[in-house]
């Protein structure tokens, strides 16, 4: 490798070294820099961030939960000794169906039980229909009645009702399931408060629960866990060392790769998903690492020269250790990277890139930190370490650490031919229980089988048809095409079909529902429970429904338009094992026997999610555990300037990835979310142990011209350090063990299990094979340096990851969602015409804002904003009136009609008495504290035509209002990333163009905000916007927007837009 | 005579007065600050502070009254009685052992055509630099707290005349006839913030007996009167000012001579032109902010004991970039420069003296934390202030702070001197 002179690494740390205070106060300062973006850090734990935005699978389910309104709801049951339908029973779900409709975020029309169901019964002059009960149900023989109702409907039997009549279901949908967590906790709050029978319990599950309870699981778990592992750490270091700034020193590394990696996640909007819980501990083990080495190494001078100066020391240290330390970094970096290129989950992604950057921040603190505070701390060498290292090869005043290594370098060194044979042995076995390796995942599985919640999903599983859905979505292509006989035909068809699948319990849709109401209306007839044969006759039973029913009895089967219908399947099993082959046969139903031109049918829900996220796992986590070992590979031998030595040092971590598939087979391990990342960590973490040891036995050799000698200095310091350094990392991992959270604890085991493998073999067969084969990379043949071409090297490095790059864009591409043509007006049209809405030519009106934070407390502002055309430039200027602390604040803005040229801004600081210029580049910041940014506040409710592509999606009724959808999307992602926005969705009312409703998505995909405007009324023969309600889904932040006075005629002065007027405040 | 003195604000409160009472606007801030330093273990101060505002719509223009009382548990930073640098007849302010009581400001404001006017006493900020002045001199300042006190609290204000005339063209030309001539109130002799750099005070023999003779307040005279000119125009995406101004120096001159065996300082002040000129512009995510100033006639203190002073012009210039393409945040950095001319050799500063600032601010949780740290740190002597705050606004009208300010360097720096001082700060701030 093209080493640098050693008088300039020398020079670089005696620099550093000389001028430690200014390193440390950088080094802070970045702390606090990145540390600064830490609260903007926000939690994902749903299942859906394991997609990638544009997965079809995805986009096609949020269409249908649009469509249908169904979510992952929460499942209450509620679960007698006997019966269900006694007065007790019914009366408890009645009062579970009321009170949980009061709970925060639960979707009030989206509560489903027997107590908000409606029974179809046929009477003399059509059907009627009507709750099974209302209010209180007083004796056992009106519970009887509602018993014999619901038997004889059968839709709700396994569904709402236990097949065996002990419990019954109250199913919540939730408005927004990224508040499933706050949802889940103020749920089960409610439900204590209940004053239930005896005999009577309740059980909540489903998979809003699941994601709800997940979230704070995993958080209690990783905040008991982090804190002990850094604690195990510090009490490895300390026993290393027996000194306190050691200790101090590698927490302050530790510390510094965490924050920098949190903080840059913050930075770049990326979340913190449920398997991100694993980054801290796996940035302790491999921030101390470094630590270690360059302390023993330190020490050992300290040692060795006594007399000689600290600075000296260090940089001597630090001489002898960068290079290791580097090729560490190099190595482990590359092997997360792997998991990087190779890993089609975002959350999967993210933490092989971020992992990556935390282990880079670890070497940087370590090379320039660490040394700065050594220099500042001095601290002396604890004598009684001092004797333990000067102690002779063979003496016995070694620690025990020393001694146990010195014993394997003996065990190695005598019988380096059985260490050869037994690791070959390890080698096939574990090539032979790769193959078996199973792929399997099930969400439910990620809670202690003590846990409330999984005992809950049982139970509610084995007395029901089940809480894992997965929905048939049938398109017809024209409106009211669901009313042909046919295609009904074809959907009960299909049920049938699917009911003979495993683990699919039942299944609901349109078809049951007619077919109660054909029953109903011929007087109850059993035979009759079937379909009627003609689509008038079809339509009418819906007209006679909807003079008794209401008119969203439906919502969650068929579409307003009586053109797509839902069909759902209830199963029993969550798992990815049991519900492959249930997707894989009803897509190959659909494909062959379903699909025509009168109606065609689409996977959805969470079990068709699932599938997809779960089903390519395997074969990304072999893609990239090859990566990474190509990585590592492509790497060390590029470091060591021989591709031997880069497969030598692939030797030890190859072996320990085949001995855990050995015990994940033996185990019955499945490869799931937690445990496939663990090859990307073992490599990353277990290369370090090989690079140390080739290193240091290439250095030795070099020292001594002797193998054997070189093995027996290995022992007893490197591998002493390197023994630390295992127990550093296996402890880490160990506390993992004691996780709650059944992947973590599984990622824990495996990765420990691995990290001792790469640690023994590292120990052991490496140092054997060099014995025996005597490598060239080692014994001095130095390799010609025109034999590995470095430049090379480097090209065919950025070959390939510009290959992978692209070959990466290129699905991405592939895989975007294909825009569907409709006939609905152009959306640039719609945009148009909703830029095109007057707004005066002049105008005044008062503003107060109220600023809402998620806990409720709320702070109220003041405002007069002023507006003027002066041609097509528009100028505005507000002025805060209240409270004290802001007024007289003042905000002015000139917005050219050329969209390439920047607003000028101004912000007047009362405090400073001064106006500053603000820069007007950055549209997607937030407008003083407001959920308002600067550009939603200069376009007041219009789009700049050329920041989006605009797509018209649909057209509505609201509350009796037509409306039409448009979908806005940046033309770039620079103009995303700069608006703050990747999507808006408007609602926008054809009457007056004004957008009454908006959802904005962050560049991530994320559901930002939304926007709801009421009050919207004509002021001067002007349609203006009163009331608007801003709330941020990520913050739970709310600005509630109101406006008033508004005045289009009166007269405002030039002069009252002129920054020197702004000191004068509001005229 | 004390009549005399009460004549043209007994006038303003009389008209303020006759105002109907539905015209009355009141508002207000109650303020605690407790400032402790932690090197020598003592409060500096722990302050309660009023100040009441009152505006009334009066004839076609309005009237605004501002009122401050503050008392202050602790004696270290109040002068107990009012600085001889305030111009007789002039300050409305009385001092008294833990406390003070003022009127801050108290103005007329009408717009006439193209013409505003603004008559009574008021503050007047020019520049575009933060922290250190350059052009922002019309207003003398009070160094109770050296720089620590806001700009805005710690700016005397003067009685003066201020007319802005809007051109054809949008520019907007200023004149400032200013009556008042106080001057900048210096520390008192027990103050932790009481000047000793041989930057700014002489620094006598120590064996020779010091006689110091009070300051010299400049005469009331029209002759001492400050004018102003500066036109403002915005150009092609560019704020830009000229500005001219003629006025007695608000930092006192010292001279030092010898009377027999003693030493006796005296100190009185001069006239001086300035003449300057700022730009600011919107770069992308940065902000460029450029001021520029020559002053005439300024007195530097010299190597030479006696007097102690020489007179030379001076060139001082500000570079600032503030980058604000980070959401909720804000970088700035400026670069002062003070140039003398001619009288090579002789200053105690050095010929060319530079600082630089750097500020950093991060608003959090929609604006109710925010974050500030500011670095003013002398280039020539590596000196300077190092400060913090933490801000949360914890109801519409209220705001809790905690912070810290630190000096370090030489003890002749500008900033050295201070050294002694550093403190931790708590305050609440309460709007109404």
């Amino acid at each position: 490798m093209n080493r640098q002179p050693p008088s300039m690494v020398e020079d670089f740390f005696r620099w550093v070294v000389t001028h430690p205070r200014r390193i440390l106060a950088i080094g802070l300062a970045l702390l606090l820099l990145f540390g600064s973006f830490l609260p903007s850090l926000e939690k994902d734990t749903r299942a859906d961030a394991f997609l990638a935005d544009d997965n079809p699978a995805l986009i096609y389910k949020d269409k249908v939960r649009e469509t249908f309104g169904l979510s992952d709801p929460m499942v209450v049951a509620v679960v007698a000794e006997e019966t269900i339908f006694t007065a007790e029973g019914l009366n408890a779900i009645q009062s579970i169906s009321e009170s949980v409709r009061l709970v925060e975020n639960v979707d009030p029309d989206g509560i489903t039980s027997l107590a908000t169901e409606n029974n179809i019964v046929g009477t003399d002059d059509g059907m009627e229909v009507q709750p099974f009960f209302e209010g209180q149900v007083d004796s056992q023989a009106t519970a009887n009645i509602v018993r014999d109702a619901v038997r004889a409907f059968p839709l709700y039997q396994g569904t709402l009702v236990a097949n065996d009549e002990t419990a019954s279901l109250i199913v919540v949908e939730l408005i927004d399931d990224g508040q499933a967590e706050a949802s889940y906790q103020a749920l089960e709050a409610k439900l204590k408060t209940l004053n239930l029978a005896e005999g009577l319990t309740l059980h909540v599950a489903g998979e809003g629960a699941i994601s709800g309870y997940l979230g704070s699981y995993i958080d209690s778990d990783a905040s008991r866990l982090n804190p002990i592992a850094a604690l195990i750490i510090t009490l490895i270091v300390f026993i290393a060392f027996q000194r306190v700034a050691p200790t101090l020193l590698a927490n302050v590394i530790i510390l510094a790769s965490a924050l920098i990696t949190f903080g840059a996640m913050a930075a770049t909007g990326v979340s913190f998903f449920v398997i991100t819980n694993a980054l801290p501990v796996i940035l302790i083990g491999i921030a101390v690492a470094d630590s270690i080495h360059i302390y023993s190494e330190y020490f050992e001078r300290r040692a060795a020269y006594p007399k000689e100066s600290v600075n000296d020391a260090i940089v001597a240290s630090m001489v002898s250790m960068w290079r290791p330390i580097t090729l560490t970094t190099l190595t482990t970096a590359a092997g997360f990277l792997g998991l990087y290129f190779a890993a089609y989950m975002p959350p999967f992604k993210y933490f092989g890139l971020f992992t990556a950057l935390g282990v880079t921040s670890a070497w940087l603190y370590s090379l320039l930190f660490l040394p700065a505070a050594m220099a500042v701390t001095k601290t002396p060498i604890h004598p009684r370490l001092a004797e333990k290292l000067t102690a002779s090869s063979e003496g016995n005043k070694r620690d025990l650490f020393a001694r146990t290594m010195v014993q394997l370098g003996r065990l190695t060194m005598r019988f380096p031919k059985s260490i050869v044979l037994l690791s070959f042995m390890v080698i096939t076995l574990g090539l032979f229980s790769a193959q078996n390796l199973v792929v399997n995942d099930d969400r439910i599985d990620s809670f202690n089988p003590s846990e409330a919640l999984y005992q809950a999903d049982k139970e509610i599983n084995s007395r029901f048809d089940g809480t894992n859905y997965l929905d048939v979505v049938v398109e017809t292509p024209y409106i009211e095409g669901i009313f042909e006989p046919s295609v009904l035909n074809k959907v009960e068809a299909l049920q049938h079909y699917a009911e003979t699948l495993p683990h699919v319990q039942g299944s609901v849709s349109i078809v049951d529902y007619l077919k109660q109401m054909n029953r109903a209306l011929n007087e109850g007839q059993q035979a009759l429970y079937s379909l009627p044969d003609n689509s008038d006759l079809i339509a009418q039973y819906f007209l006679l429904y909807s003079t008794s029913g209401e008119p969203t009895d439906f919502e969650e089967e068929v579409d307003y338009d009586y053109r797509l219908a839902n069909v759902r399947l209830f199963m029993n099993e969550g798992a990815f094992v049991d519900n492959k082959h249930v997707v894989l046969a009803m897509q190959d139903y659909i494909d062959t026997v379903f699909n025509d031109e009168a109606a065609t049918a689409t996977l959805s829900g969470r079990v068709n999610l699932t599938y997809h996220w779960i089903k390519d796992l395997g074969r990304s986590h072999f893609l990239g555990m090859g990566i990474a070992l190509f990585l590592v590979w492509l790497v060390s031998s590029l470091l060591f300037r021989s591709v031997v030595a880069g497969t030598f040092a692939l030797i030890p971590v190859a072996t320990s990835i085949l001995l855990v598939y050995t015990a994940m087979v033996v185990l019955n391990i499945g490869l799931g979310i937690g445990t496939s990342m663990f090859s990307a960590v073992a490599i990353g973490l277990g290369v370090d142990f090989a690079i140390h040891t080739i290193d240091r036995i290439k250095a030795l050799f070099a020292e001594t011209g002797s193998i054997a000698t070189a093995l027996k200095q290995f022992y007893p310091k490197t591998g002493r350090a390197l023994f630390f350094n295992l127990l550093a990392i296996g402890f880490g991992f160990g506390v993992l063990i004691s996780s709650k959270v059944v992947p973590l604890n599984n990622f824990g085991n495996i990765v420990a299990l691995s990290v001792v493998t790469s640690f023994l073999i590292s120990m052991t067969l490496l140092p054997a094979m060099i014995l025996l084969f005597k490598p060239r990379f080692i014994t001095g043949k130095q390799p010609n340096h025109n034999d590995v071409p470095k430049r090379d090297h480097e090209k065919s490095a950025s070959i390939t990851v510009l290959t992978m790059g692209a070959a990466l864009l290129t699905t991405v591409i592939f895989l975007s969602p294909q825009l569907i043509a409709s006939e609905l007006p152009e959306g640039r049209w719609v945009a148009e015409q909703i830029n095109q809405v007057d707004e005066g030519n002049v105008r005044f009106s008062k503003v107060s804002m109220t600023l809402t934070d998620k806990h409720g407390k709320a702070r109220v502002r003041e405002a007069v904003i002023y507006r003027k055309y002066i041609g097509e430039e528009k100028r505005t200027v507000l002025f805060y009136l209240q409270p004290r602390n802001v007024k007289d604040t003042a905000f002015l803005t000139y917005d050219y009609p050329q969209s390439e040229v920047d607003d000028d801004q101004w912000l007047y600081l009362p405090a400073l008495r001064k106006s500053r210029r603000i820069s007007a580049s950055d549209r997607g910041d937030y407008f003083l504290g407001t959920d308002l940014t600067y550009e939603d506040m200069k376009k007041e409710g219009k789009f700049d035509l050329q920041d989006y592509q605009f797509k018209t999606l649909g057209i509505k009724t609201i509350n009796g209002h037509k409306r039409l959808l448009l979908e806005s999307l940046p033309r770039t992602e620079a103009i995303a990333r700069e608006l703050g926005y990747g999507k808006v969705q408007a609602w926008v009312d054809p009457d007056n163009w004004i957008i009454m409703k908006a959802q904005y998505w962050d560049s991530g995909m994320n559901l930002l905000k939304s926007l709801v405007l009421d009050d919207v009324r004509q002021v001067d023969g002007i349609w203006t916007r009163h009331n608007l309600r801003i709330e941020n889904h990520k913050s739970g932040h709310i600005t509630e927007w109101h406006i008033s006075d508004v005045d289009y005629h009166s007269a405002i002065s030039d002069s009252l837009f002129n920054r020197n007027s702004l000191k004068r405040g509001a005229p | 005579m004390k009549i005399k003195r009460y004549v043209v604000p007994l006038t303003f409160l009389a008209i303020l007065a006759s105002a109907p009472v539905w015209a009355l606007s009141v508002g207000g801030m109650l303020k605690t600050e407790m400032a402790y330093s932690y090197l020598d273990h003592y409060w500096q101060k722990q302050m309660t502070e009023l100040e009441l505002e009152l505006n009334s719509a009066v004839g076609a223009g309005e009237l605004t009254l501002l009122t401050r009382a503050s008392l202050d548990r602790q004696d270290w930073l109040n002068a107990r009685r009012t600085p001889a640098t305030y111009a007789a007849g002039r300050s409305l302010r009385h001092d008294a052992r833990h406390g003070s009581a003022e009127l801050r400001e108290l103005y007329w404001e009408t717009e006439i055509g193209q013409t505003y006017w603004k008559l009574g006493k008021q503050q007047v900020v020019w520049g575009e630099a933060d922290g250190l002045k350059l052009l922002d001199v019309i207003n003398p300042q009070s160094y109770r707290e050296f720089v620590l006190d806001d700009f805005d609290d710690s700016r005397i204000p003067l009685w003066m005349i201020n007319v802005e005339h809007i051109l054809p063209d949008d520019s907007v030309l200023q004149f400032l006839w200013v009556v008042d001539n106080t001057t900048h109130e210096l520390a008192g002799a027990n103050s932790p913030f009481r000047f000793t750099s041989p930057l700014l005070v002489p620094q006598p023999n120590m064996a020779a007996q010091v006689q110091v003779n009070p300051l010299q307040a400049p005469p009331r005279a029209a002759s001492n009167n400050d004018f102003a000119l500066r036109l403002a125009r915005f150009w092609n995406g560019w704020d830009m000012t000229l500005n001219y101004l003629y006025h007695t120096v608000d930092e006192p001159v010292l001279r030092t001579r010898l009377e027999g065996s003693r030493i006796v300082v005296d100190g009185d002040y001069a006239r001086s032109h300035l003449l300057g000129g700022s730009a600011s512009t919107a770069l992308g995510d940065w902000i460029m902010r450029v001021e520029l100033a020559f002053e005439t006639d300024r007195y530097h203190r010299a190597q030479d004991a006696l007097p102690g002073v020489v007179k030379a012009n001076q060139w001082g210039s500000v570079l600032g970039l503030d980058y604000q393409g980070w959401s909720d945040q804000l970088v700035s950095v400026q670069w002062f420069q003070s140039r003398v001319l001619g009288q090579a050799g002789r200053t105690v500063k050095d010929k060319t003296e530079h600082v630089m600032s750097l500020i950093w601010e991060h608003r959090f949780i929609n604006d109710t934390l925010t974050v500030r740290a500011s670095n003013l740190h002398s280039l020539n002597r590596d000196d300077g202030l190092v400060r913090a705050k933490l801000t949360y606004n914890a109801w519409s009208d209220l705001d809790i702070y905690v912070g810290g300010d630190r000096f370090y360097g030489n003890n002749d720096g500008l900033f050295g001197q201070f050294d002694q001082a550093d403190r931790i700060v708590f305050g609440v701030e309460f709007g109404f």
